[in-house]
């Protein structure tokens, strides 16, 4: 009955499902997935059909009228078939594609999630749990599948307990969201349930009924002990032992899940009894048939038992369903502790490290879906801010007594770091002047460099006034030259004036002179490159006017009643001074005291005057070793003559 | 203090009466055992942070959940050559960091700056020192793709003090140096757009407002927005009072582009400044105990401003409206004379240096103090 997995919606493929369906509301698991091979990819395991018995979210149903259970659980399983194919299409337009009473993702619970992404999972041989059931041709049993290595099940979120049988040329793999050991019976059950034919869970309940319903009022805490008991016994004792439920029932509060379970559950119970008669018979036969082959002579009464549990199991199903709730939420919940489908399909899974096919897996499904929104993904954490609300008086943390912004002032300015050791591709000389190693200290970094600043601004000050030579424009011939022009200007202005004063005979020469003077006096001054050529030129005339005294320079000074000449000439030790004033009272004896404040020692004074105009020589001598220069001397008399009028 | 890397949240009603007492005591210690700070720690000090613009896509093999969680650059500060990026995830399901060694990578000298692009693809990061260089964040590795440098035939490159990366028109990074220019590259071309000489001395900060224009703080102490259509004139927004003070952080609210606010040296004040009125200053915000080293405006809200500095708080203001009018309610008057409260505090064990606020997820915000980093929430 191997079933061809491309044929998946036709009928054949039916009565597998069925089949599972029957295995696994018979044992109440929570799946149950027939793997087989694929066709497409010969060697590897791969989905064939499955059956959801676990919890469920949201029913979607077209039909008003209630389905059987069995019915019901087809359907579900039918929707997230379907589910899953829209999903991996990837188109984005699926929901609109879907129809209505389609299940769209925010519909499924944890389990049906799993159950779903199983669908795209694949084996090679020996691969997995259901791989290595199929290599090895015998079942496997996981319990405490969450503990599970990923390497031998990857899939511990869906189910804590897995059993994979290999069976009919594929793998059947059924498991449950509870912990249970290992059992051979169960295995067995299970694949002798397999040969149920498509009215799966009939009861013949009116053969064991009275007695189930007995049982059944049995609220056990040892029901677990039975159950876990039974594991351990062998198969024999399974039939003589009333199979209530192999697993533990408790009794929950009622929640509103359950309830409407419970009402369902009721109606298909009613459903279940007017069922099935037809077939009874008909599987009954079969069954017998089949366990006969298999040697278990009492089996019949075991099933015929476990027929009757077909009606515990629906009656008792609202309570298993919502204890699988409550334990799949407990299960799945630790990991995943906020319905990951509530908000944007943002799934936060807590995945193995080898998990990345499932990971993968649902990653496509979800992204094919609703695009995922960034702000959920810190939803899961507090929402307590970390910032207290600020109040005045709020005492000072201690006091910041280092140096303020030090790690952002050495990121900024400092650049001590790019220095340091390795050098790249910057030149040596054209280091811009800000830019230089500092202290750690920063703030005497910048002071020196604002000072660094100021003389450099004052240097090229200074440059643009000194004609310098050469192209030379460092600080050092920058001063050097300053020096030599200053020494170059007093000299000059020395000369300047002597030369004037020697040649006061000379006034009509001069006064022509002058304008050719003032020329090339300007013309020295005036452009700096002649000036080599105009200091040798000064220099020349310089010596002239020491020399012969022709072509002197004139220094009129006016006054308001006539010319003032002051002419001081100094040879060696002694001076001569030659006036030529107004004259006017007292002018005299200023004059002579003046001149006494140069530390001279008159030695012979010589005045005459005509037309008002006084006429002085006066011959002196330095009295000590403080030497006035000419220039001087002669503006102080100047000054002298000068105000009295 | 215990150096522990991740707290796992407790309940809310623990973090509650610890929140509670302290407000109780009225004291400000540090509060490392926050169960909602997550706290990296790093064998080095860290100064640049970036946060990635948002989740990248679920395309890469590694799980699902590290793709979509943020992820931070934190650019180590080593004053030698070698130093390193770390990129480091956020699992919120540990609610722990989660560095990511596969994308760590070695940079030359501290980075100054980290940024990622705008756009969560390509996951590019940017980071500059000398030079401005491009990382690609692959899938298993980050690589070099690119490396901008600013060097003439001289071959002199003139250290960067910061960039920003355009969000409108994401081939931009203007970068600032302290060479006192500002220069515009285009990353696509790899190629300079256009250089400015933006100051007349250095040039610390620089920021993007709109698509062509973008404003630079500088060591002269003024902030001068430039519009790239017209290089030639800059204008002056704000000059530092006392002349010649540096300011050295500058952040352009990107909600409203009206306001902008800048640090200045060695001072604990934030200045807020509203383009359209320049020279008078809309707030300055005096209640730093030390001095301020870094600013972020609030990515979604156009009147709320974090800023942190020395005395290692972490503040949060909020600017009212009307306090640019400057009318007369009483609050104005008061926030005149003495200056705006802040409304929110966290206080960190030691000086803050650097401060980020996630563009992706409004609600955190990343701070760097020696060597560790914390992710706060707001």
């Amino acid at each position: 009955m191997a079933v061809d997995p491309e044929m998946r919606d036709e009928l054949p493929e039916k009565p597998l499902r069925r089949q599972l369906a029957a295995t696994v509301r018979t044992i109440q698991w929570s799946y149950a997935i027939f793997w087989s091979t694929s066709a497409r990819q010969p060697g590897v395991l791969a989905w064939s059909d499955g059956y959801y018995n676990g919890d469920i979210k949201t029913r979607k149903t077209t039909q008003s009228v209630e389905l059987k259970a069995d019915q019901m659980g087809l359907q579900r399983s039918e929707q997230l078939r379907e589910l899953y194919e829209s999903l991996s299409a990837g188109d984005s337009n699926q929901q609109m594609r879907r129809p209505c009473a389609s299940l769209s993702p925010e519909d499924l619970t944890h389990t049906e999630w799993y159950y779903l992404v199983c669908m795209s999972f694949t084996f090679t041989l020996g691969q997995g749990l259901p791989g290595k059931a199929f290599a090895n041709n015998q079942h496997v049993w996981l319990s405490n599948a969450q503990f599970a290595d990923s390497r031998i099940f990857s899939r511990s979120l869906l189910a804590k307990t897995v059993a994979c049988i290999p069976f009919m040329g594929g793998v059947l793999e059924l498991g449950t969201t509870e912990s249970i050991l290992e059992d051979a019976a169960v295995v067995t059950q299970i694949t002798s349930f397999f040969w149920e034919l498509p009215l799966p869970v009939c009861s013949e309940q009116s053969m064991s009924s009275p007695q189930m319903a007995d049982d059944d009022d049995d609220d056990d805490d040892d029901v677990d002990d039975v159950g876990t008991s039974m594991a351990l016994e062998d198969q024999n004792l399974i039939t003589d032992h009333p199979i209530r439920c192999p697993f533990a029932l408790h009794s929950f509060a009622p929640s509103e899940q359950r309830e409407a379970v419970h009402d369902k559950a009721e109606e298909l119970h009613s459903d279940h009894r007017c069922d099935c008669s037809p077939g009874d018979s008909f599987q009954t036969q079969q069954l017998e048939d089949m366990l006969e082959t298999e040697g278990l002579n009492c089996v019949s009464q075991t099933q015929n038992r476990q027929f009757g549990d077909d009606e515990l199991i629906s009656l008792n199903s609202n309570k298993h369903a919502s204890m699988s709730v409550i334990r799949a939420s407990s299960a799945v919940g630790e990991r995943t502790r906020h319905p990951m489908l509530d908000n944007s399909k943002h799934v936060l899974l807590d995945l193995d490290a080898g998990d990345s096919h499932y990971a993968n897996t649902v990653a496509t499904i979800l992204r094919s879906s609703k695009p995922v929104r960034s702000v959920s993904c810190f939803l899961k954490v507090s929402r307590k801010s970390n910032f207290m609300v600020w109040r005045r008086g709020m005492t000072t943390p201690k006091p910041f007594t280092g140096a303020p912004q030090k790690l952002l002032k050495k990121m900024l300015m400092d650049g001590e770091w790019l220095r340091g050791g390795h050098q790249p591709k910057c030149q040596e000389g054209n280091e811009p002047k800000a830019w230089r190693l500092g202290e750690s200290g920063t703030g005497h970094v910048l002071s020196e460099r604002r000072s660094r600043e100021k003389l450099n601004e004052k240097f090229l000050v200074l440059q643009s006034l000194i004609p310098s030579v050469t192209k030379v424009v460092d600080k050092a011939s920058i001063l050097g030259d300053t020096i030599e022009y200053l020494k170059d200007m007093e000299r000059r202005v020395q000369e300047l004036e002597s030369c004037r004063e020697s040649s006061l005979e000379l006034d009509a020469k001069n006064r022509r002179k002058h304008p050719d003077v003032a020329e090339r006096t300007s013309d020295n001054y005036g452009s700096k490159e002649m000036m080599a050529n105009g200091r040798k030129s000064c220099s020349i005339k310089r010596k002239t006017c020491d020399a012969g005294e022709t072509e002197a320079e004139h220094h009129w000074v006016l006054s308001r009643d006539g010319p003032i000449d002051v002419i001081v000439t100094m040879k060696e030790e002694e001076v001569v001074v030659e006036i030529h004033c107004p004259w006017r009272e007292c002018l005299l004896l200023e004059i002579v005291e003046s001149v006494s404040n140069f530390h001279l020692d008159p030695l012979s004074v010589q005045s005459s005057t005509v037309d008002g105009v006084l006429a002085l020589i006066v011959k002196s001598k330095f009295r000590s070793a403080i030497v006035a220069s000419p220039g001087m001397i002669k503006r102080s008399l100047q000054r002298v003559i000068g105000k009295c009028l | 203090m215990p150096m522990i890397s991740s707290n796992p949240p407790s309940g809310g009603n623990k973090a509650q009466q610890q929140q509670q007492q302290e407000e109780m005591e009225s004291s400000t210690q540090e509060s490392p055992l926050n169960p909602n700070a997550f706290t990296f720690d790093l064998p080095h000090p860290v100064y640049a942070m970036a946060f990635s613009p948002s989740p990248f896509a679920v395309a890469s093999s590694c799980s699902a959940v590290a793709a979509a969680s943020p992820r931070l650059a934190l650019g180590s500060f080593v004053e030698e050559y070698g130093n390193r990026v770390d990129v480091v995830a956020f699992d919120e399901d540990a609610l722990a960091f989660r560095p990511d060694p596969a994308l760590s990578f070695d940079h030359p000298y501290p980075p100054t700056k980290l940024m990622f692009h705008p756009s969560p693809l390509p996951p590019l990061l940017a980071s500059a020192s000398d030079s401005l260089r491009l990382w690609h964040l692959g899938p298993e590795t980050a690589e070099l793709r690119s490396v901008l440098d600013n060097s003439k035939s001289s071959g002199y490159c003139a250290p960067l003090t910061s960039f920003d990366w355009n969000d409108e028109e994401p081939r931009r990074i203007g970068t600032s140096s302290i060479d006192t220019t500002c220069t515009i590259w285009d990353v696509e071309r790899c190629a300079i757009e256009t250089q400015l000489i933006a100051h007349d001395k250095e040039v610390y900060d620089i920021a993007w407002g709109q698509a062509g224009v973008f404003a630079s703080v500088s060591a002269d102490g003024s902030v001068r927005i430039f519009d790239l259509r017209d290089k030639e004139h800059s204008t002056i927004v704000y000059e530092s009072p006392r002349p010649d003070t540096p300011l050295l952080r500058l952040a352009w609210n990107k909600v409203d582009r009206c306001y902008m606010a800048t640090t200045m040296m060695d001072s604990n004040r934030v200045v807020v400044l509203d383009i359209r009125s320049p020279a008078a200053p809309v707030a300055e915000l005096q209640r730093h105990r030390a001095s301020v080293n870094a600013i972020a405006w609030a990515p979604q809200a156009s009147r709320h401003i974090c800023s942190a500095g020395d005395d290692g708080q972490a503040l949060i203001w909020e600017l009212a409206a009307a306090a640019a009018a400057g009318g007369s309610s009483e609050a104005a008057i008061t926030a005149a004379l003495e200056g705006i409260d802040p409304i929110l505090v966290y206080t960190a064990g030691a000086e803050i240096n650097q401060l980020q606020w996630s563009a992706a997820h409004h609600d955190w915000v990343g701070i760097a103090f020696s060597n560790k980093v914390q992710l706060l929430r707001v």
